[in-house]
């Protein structure tokens, strides 16, 4: 990444796709984290994705729906999207590839549950379509 | 904070008449060091208009390839943008953010590097 690099946020950050090290899918950008200092303008510390954010942006009914199944997965922390540091961004493009790989990501836990409970039991699922 | 925080919220000068609602927020790559990445984004200020549609989708940077007739619709509707340096902001509310210029004193958004 270039110094002196400029981008508007919600265009070229909101909803990008984030690929882990592994060149996997590790979910979609729903939201920033900025974090103000003492002094000087608020910088971004972390990426906000998966279901928590995006019920958010979303919702309704479908928000709330996604957003209790989010927390029956996280039934001791608070509520929320999966945080994921920038620390750990390694380059951002038409999509946002990450140095690390997703399973040490929070947004896997939802990817898997709903690839388990909602996919999964979707007739024909298990294979390829004719 | 969050960047949906400031996504559509009101921008109001110091009379307290709104100049129109955040488009975007722009970023410039210079903040700290997080974690072991190159530095951060940190923001640069706010892109200030009055019509939000199409202005997301791109369409309205004059440097943004697409189809000409939409290009051109939304170059017009995006037409008014104005940036907001975040040194201007004095206040983040809810919906609304207070800055401490007036609508004569905002220049266009520069083109994006």
């Amino acid at each position: 990444m270039m110094a002196g690099r400029t981008i508007d946020a919600a265009l070229s950050l909101l909803d990008r796709q984030l690929i882990d090290v592994n060149e996997r899918f590790a979910g979609k950008v729903d939201d920033l984290e900025l974090t103000l200092p003492e002094q000087g303008a608020p910088y971004v510390t972390a990426i906000l994705a998966g279901p928590g954010s995006l019920s958010r942006r979303i919702g309704g009914r479908l928000g709330s729906w996604i957003e209790s199944v989010h927390r029956r997965l996280h039934p001791l922390s608070e509520p929320g999207p999966a945080s994921i540091s920038w620390g750990v961004v390694a380059e951002v493009g038409s999509s946002i590839r990450l140095s690390v790989a997703r399973s040490v990501l929070e947004v896997d836990r939802f990817e898997s549950w709903t690839r388990e409970h909602v996919i999964g039991r979707i007739p024909g699922s298990g294979h390829a379509p004719d | 904070m969050r960047l949906t925080d400031l996504l559509d919220s009101d921008v109001v000068d110091p009379a307290g008449r709104t100049l129109g609602h955040v488009h975007d927020v722009r970023l410039v790559q210079e903040g700290p060091v997080v974690g072991s990445s190159d530095a951060t984004f940190r923001v640069a200020g706010l892109v200030v208009g009055g019509t939000a549609f199409g202005a997301r989708l791109g369409f309205g940077r004059t440097n943004v390839q697409g189809p000409w007739l939409l290009k051109r619709l939304f170059e017009r509707l995006h037409a008014d943008a104005r940036f907001v340096p975040w040194a201007s902001v004095r206040a983040v509310t809810p919906g609304a953010i207070h800055v401490g210029v007036s609508a004569a004193d905002l220049r266009r958004p520069e083109p994006l590097s």
